[in-house]
This record gives structure tokens, C-alpha cells and sequence, in this order.
């Protein structure tokens, strides 16, 4: 039973991102489109072998008004943050800088810095000259960054639910905005690769030696991307897209493994659904979480079709970007917005041959249509879920 | 709406947790005295199987959540649950960073799910069967404020009755233990649109904004958790305590002025 209540519609006004499969946002999108996976061995001394989706190139240095927070995830920040700084700069002087705020998310904050640090420390029994903890790790260094450069000077915080951080950071956006405290919101998430994670996702067994293979029966398990993608909602102005709605739920379930069912994912998409006022059966495209993990795709296999049915285009883009983290829901729902802006759902890469036992329509191929209203879901330790709902400006 | 000066009403504090080393609650605080056998918080409703190789700080967050439900006599199940930290789960952070020096660089598996900033609030979701909202909230030193604020949206702008803020900030691990030098500390506030029906009200909060206040009172727990991120929150209940309408600071030095009205049950 969903308890939602229909929600104001924003405008999302402007989109950038950077990723896997490029460092800026005409780059991803060319790729995206031509099914191009963004996938490399992994760059980090590991003792064993993946593919991640790793920002290609050079990581630029950093602006010297940002130059005290370097580190990895600093520096692909700014990258994401290179693609929509004109918007930006055009919002905090349409509302000024007061009434612009920033919501992002992460999964791990700026913990390669310190991973550097420690392992430093562990050679020489000191922590580097060059190594401060308070502006290279705690999780807000990337809001900090984004105010440094956008001038903006509304409340600006991060969540932190692990892979479902940048979706819920489109709800908190609503809500600033309903309460008036803002105008405009940048939205985001940012995260890099570390030895934390790419070490902790094969410790629990699920990491794939080479790329994911999300619905499919041959699916060797996930891949860890990185990224840093941001959106602008603001209470008025052009649409590239709508923000309709923003389901959030709790499994209640288990720590790190979903509902076998789906029960917390259903609750986020009804929810979604039930705020914008939008049918089930008018949803055209779903972007799943998707990771390739047997878990993750049966559970969310069971609620897309208990849901939607069975015909509704499902793609997970995590074959393309690896699983970006507290990034991946910024990062999807900005491939939502491209669906409706551009006019086509991509491949789910590697989704072939489908799982038998994976009752939705998986889409193997690109395909050109122009969806009105799309669900992008994003789900986390914790049991913890998001679905964010799009439509196509009226 | 526009208005730069938009506010919301106050909400109602209905219930408060604590904990620190040695204090198991408000209560034991309030008393003075220390007790080695309260060096980990109790979190007696977790079954142990799901407390396994959690850290204090997790294991702090999940107990003042339970407290403030309790006071506040409103079932644990209810409320948009609002989990915060400025530094996160950095003991269990740094003890992988060890672990990567060790033999294969391998990661203990129940150690790394328990790594994310969102496990307290997941942990308590599932012992509470709380399937509604759940979020983890950084924000540097302005960690409190911005918790409160989202918590308010949640309640204002949704359609939660209840909100549970539930943060903590564990003593950094070496060797970053001069990055941030603190006592841990966990506090939670249950705050509700209303007065609970039959167990009423402490008294109102109000919008968290930003300003510097023209005269703070000093907060005696200052002298203990003061660089703690999360102490703010304590002003909150001292100035409950205290019996006198007055304006609390929610930010540690190096954040933002942020601070909110406090209005004690008459």
C-alpha cells in the first residue's frame, strides 16, 4: 500500500556527467548511444583480475580554488562538474547565490586520499605532508567543491545510502524547493574507484573477472564504475525533463542482500508512481539498478513485472559504466532524461542470452522511441530504495 | 514560493537518546557517573547475529534511535528515519586499509556490508521493521543542522508524522586520531508534527537557519563532545532542559551559523 501523495512536478533544466565512458558529457552520450561499452582493466594493484569502468585519460588538475581538496574523487568531480558549470553559473544568477542549493551524493567520500595516506603510513610510520584528512575525505568535500566553483551559497549536504545515494537526492531537492528554501538545486552524486570497494565487492563473491552481463544467464557478476554526474532542478524554467516523483523505501529486510521479491523495490516505484500520478501501465522505459548480480536482478525482475507487466522496456546501463555507487542514480537518471530528450532506450548491453528465469522484457537492442514517462531505480545496502519518476515536458 | 525567508512551523520534540562510552543513556549522563560496563552501547533489539562486526558507532546511532522511540512512546516502525555522522564508519574504513596490508589484501566480507554510511540506518530498519523512508546525512560540521532540516522537509513536505534523527561521530581510528579529536558520541531526537496524544510534547524546534546568534549561552556538554560533530544536537536537549525559550547553535566551528529556536514545554 503506497501512503505517497502527489507531489509538485520541477523542471530539470540541465545535465552533465562524467564517467566510464567519457569525460564529459557529449562523449558518454556518443558512446551510450553506439552501445559502446566503458570498460577497462582495473587500474588499482588488486590481487585479482576485473574490468571497471574507469574515467579514461589523465585526471585533470584541480582549479586552485579547489586545489586543498585533491584527490581522486576531487578531480572527477570537477570534471562532472565542467559539463553543466555554465547552467549553473546561469541559475545562481537568475535566483541568486542564496536560493541555489546542492544535494549530492557519494558512497565513500574522498576514502582513496586516505587509503593513499594509510598505506603510506603503514611504510613509513607517518601520514604524508601532503595528506589532510579534513579536505580530501570526509563525504562533503564534493558539495564543497561544487560551491567553491558554482558560487552558490544555499544549504547544501550529501546522502550517503550507498548505490542509492544520487537517486534520493531528487526527493530531497523536491522538498527544498516545496518548502522555499530554494530556487534551484544541484543534484548529483560523485564517486571513485578505491581499493575499498573494488577489494569489498569481490570479497562478498560478486565481482565478474571480465564485463557484467546484467538479466542475462551467462552473468559473471558486477563490475565497479566510477563518475561524477549533476542535474539542475529549479522551480521554473525549460525542461530537458520532469521530475514527477521519487519513491524511497526500506526492504526491512537484510543488510546486503535484497528481498527475494522485491517488496522494498516495488513500494519505491509504486511510491514514485502514486506522486506523480502516473498509471503503472503508462511507464514506457525502466532503467533498472541492474548490477548483474543473481540477487539484485531476480528481486527487481519480480517487482518490474509485478508492477509494470512483463512488456515495459527494462535496460540496466551498468554495462556500459560499471556500477558507478553513490553515482549511479544521478548517472541513470541523467541516461532517463537522454531516453526522452534524444529519443532512444540503449542496449542492455551484455543482457544476452537473458536468464530464462527473468520474466521482463530486457531489451537487447537499442531502440528508438521517445518514452513519456520513465522509471530509473537505484537500490542499496541496507535495503535501502530509490525510484525516481520522469516524463517527457509536456 | 520564493520568499527567501521561508519557514516552516517548529515541530514537536517528543523524544531523546544518548549515548558515550561508559553512558548508556541520558539519564547516566545527566548522573555523572561513568561505568566501564557501558563502554558499547546495549542495542538489545538487534538480534546478535546482525550486530556482528558492526562498529560503535553503528551500534550508538541504532541505541538513541531505540531511546527516543521509547520516550517518546511512538513505535520504531514509524518515522522517516534520518541517520547522520560527519565522518562515517571509519573504524571499520581503517581497519580494511590494514587488512589490504595483510596476506592476500583480502576484505572480510561482514566487515565491508557493514562499511557504508547507511549502516545504522539499515540495521535499525530491518530490527524495527521500519519499510518507510531511511536516509544517512553528512555535512561536515553543519552535519546536525542539515539532518534537522530534512528531517523537517520530511514531515512538512511529506507525509510523515514522525521524524527519527539519529546521529553519532565515533573517535577516529589512528593513526587519524589528530584529524578530529573526540569523544564518541550518539543523540537522537523523535520529533513529531504534534504532540504525541497522550504523552505530550518537551517543547518545539524550529527551523534550523542561518545566522549568527547575538548572545549564545554555553552548553555545559561542550566541554566533553565539543569538537564531537554530532554535539550540537545535545544544545538541543539542554536547552529543553534549561526551561527557557532560547536560540541554539547547530554548528560546529568551521561550519556555517546555523541555528534554531527552542521552545521548552511551558
Amino acid at each position: 500500500m503506497s501512503l505517497a501523495m502527489r507531489v509538485t512536478p520541477y523542471p530539470i533544466t540541465a545535465y552533465g556527467l562524467a564517467c566510464g565512458l567519457g569525460r564529459d558529457t557529449a562523449a558518454v552520450l556518443e558512446r551510450l548511444r553506439a552501445g559502446e561499452r566503458g570498460l577497462s582493466p582495473v587500474p588499482l594493484d588488486v590481487p585479482f583480475a576485473t574490468v571497471t569502468g574507469t574515467l579514461p585519460g589523465e585526471l585533470p588538475e584541480l582549479d586552485s580554488r579547489i586545489a586543498q581538496h585533491d584527490s581522486r574523487l576531487a578531480r572527477i568531480t570537477q570534471l562532472g562538474f565542467a559539463s553543466i558549470a555554465d547552467e549553473v553559473a546561469r541559475a545562481v544568477s537568475q535566483w541568486g547565490p542564496a536560493r541555489v542549493a546542492c544535494v549530492l551524493g557519494t558512497s565513500t567520500g574522498g576514502i582513496w586520499a586516505t587509503e593513499v595516506a594509510h598505506a603510506a603510513h603503514h611504510r613509513e610510520g607517518t601520514l604524508p605532508k601532503t595528506f589532510d584528512y579534513a579536505a580530501q575525505h570526509p563525504f562533503h568535500i564534493t558539495t564543497d567543491i561544487c560551491q567553491k566553483l558554482g558560487g552558490f551559497e544555499g544549504p547544501r549536504y550529501i546522502v550517503s545510502t550507498a548505490c542509492s545515494s544520487s537517486g534520493k537526492v531528487f526527493a530531497s531537492a523536491r522538498r527544498l524547493l516545496d518548502a522555499g528554501l530554494a530556487d534551484a538545486v544541484l543534484v548529483g552524486g560523485a564517486d571513485a574507484l578505491c581499493h575499498t570497494t573494488v577489494r569489498g565487492f569481490f570479497s562478498l563473491g560478486v565481482m565478474a573477472e571480465g564485463p557484467c552481463m546484467p538479466f542475462s544467464a551467462d552473468r559473471p557478476g558486477m563490475n565497479i564504475g566510477e563518475g561524477a554526474a549533476f542535474a539542475l532542478v529549479e522551480r521554473s524554467g525549460v525542461p530537458r525533463a520532469t521530475l514527477l516523483g521519487v519513491g524511497e523505501s526500506s526492504d526491512a529486510y537484510h543488510p546486503s542482500s535484497p528481498h527475494p521479491e522485491g517488496r522494498g523495490a516495488l513500494a519505491a516505484m509504486q511510491d514514485a508512481l502514486a506522486q506523480g500520478g502516473v498509471a503503472a501501465s503508462e511507464v514506457d522505459y525502466v532503467n533498472a539498478h541492474g548490477t548483474g548480480t543473481k540477487h539484485n536482478d531476480s528481486a527487481e525482475s519480480c517487482a518490474v513485472e509485478a508492477l509494470l507487466g512483463r512488456e515495459v522496456p527494462v535496460v540496466s546501463t551498468k554495462g556500459y559504466t560499471g556500477h558507478t555507487l553513490g553515482a549511479c542514480g544521478a548517472v541513470e537518471a541523467i541516461f532517463g532524461i537522454v531516453a526522452i530528450e534524444e529519443g532512444f532506450l540503449p542496449a542492455s548491453v551484455g543482457s544476452t542470452p537473458r536468464d530464462p528465469e527473468i520474466p521482463i522484457r530486457v531489451l537487447a537492442e537499442r531502440l528508438d522511441m521517445t518514452p513519456r514517462y520513465v522509471l530509473s531505480n537505484s537500490f542499496a545496502f541496507g535495503g535501502n530504495n530509490c525510484s525516481v519518476l520522469l516524463g517527457r515536458p509536456e | 514560493m520564493t520568499s527567501a525567508n521561508a519557514v516552516m512551523q517548529p515541530v514537536h520534540v517528543l523524544g531523546r537518546g544518548f549515548f558515550s562510552p561508559g553512558y548508556a543513556n541520558l539519564a547516566a549522563f545527566r548522573a555523572g557517573q561513568p561505568d566501564d560496563g557501558a563502554a558499547r552501547p546495549a542495542v538489545d533489539f538487534v538480534p546478535s547475529r546482525n550486530k556482528r562486526g558492526c562498529s560503535i558507532l553503528t551500534l550508538a546511532a541504532a541505541e538513541v534511535a531505540q531511546q527516543a522511540c521509547t520516550e517518546a512512546g511512538v513505535s520504531a516502525s514509524e518515522p522517516a528515519l534520518v541517520f547522520g555522522s560527519c565522518h562515517g564508519e571509519m573504524e571499520i574504513a581503517v581497519a580494511q586499509m590494514e587488512m589490504f596490508q595483510e596476506d592476500k589484501g583480502l576484505l572480510s566480507p561482514a566487515r565491508f556490508k557493514n562499511s557504508v554510511h547507511n549502516t545504522g540506518a539499515g540495521m535499525f530498519s530491518i530490527a524495527v521493521e521500519n519499510r518507510g523512508y531511511a536516509t544517512a546525512i553528512a555535512a561536515g560540521h553543519d552535519t546536525v543542522a542539515l539532518s534537522l532540516l530534512e528531517a523537517m522537509l520530511l514531515m512538512r513536505h511529506d507525509r510523515y508524522e514522525y521524524a527519527l534523527v539519529a546521529l553519532a561521530d565515533e573517535r577516529l581510528p589512528a593513526p587519524l586520531t589528530a584529524c578530529s579529536e573526540h569523544e564518541a558520541l550518539g543523540v537522537a531526537l523523535l520529533l513529531g508534527r504534534e504532540p504525541h496524544p497522550t504523552r505530550g510534547s518537551l517543547g518545539t524546534l524550529g527551523m534550523p537557519t542561518r545566522g549568527s546568534l547575538a548572545q549564545e549561552a554555553p552548553f555545559a556538554t561542550d566541554a566533553l563532545f565539543g569538537q564531537n560533530p554530532v554535539a550540537p544536537l545535545l544544545h538541543i536537549i539542554d536547552a529543553l532542559e534549561r526551561g527557557e525559550p532560547c536560540d541554539v547553535p547547530l554548528s560546529l566551528p568551521g561550519g556555517e551559523p546555523w541555528c534554531a529556536r527552542v521552545e521548552p514545554r511551558a
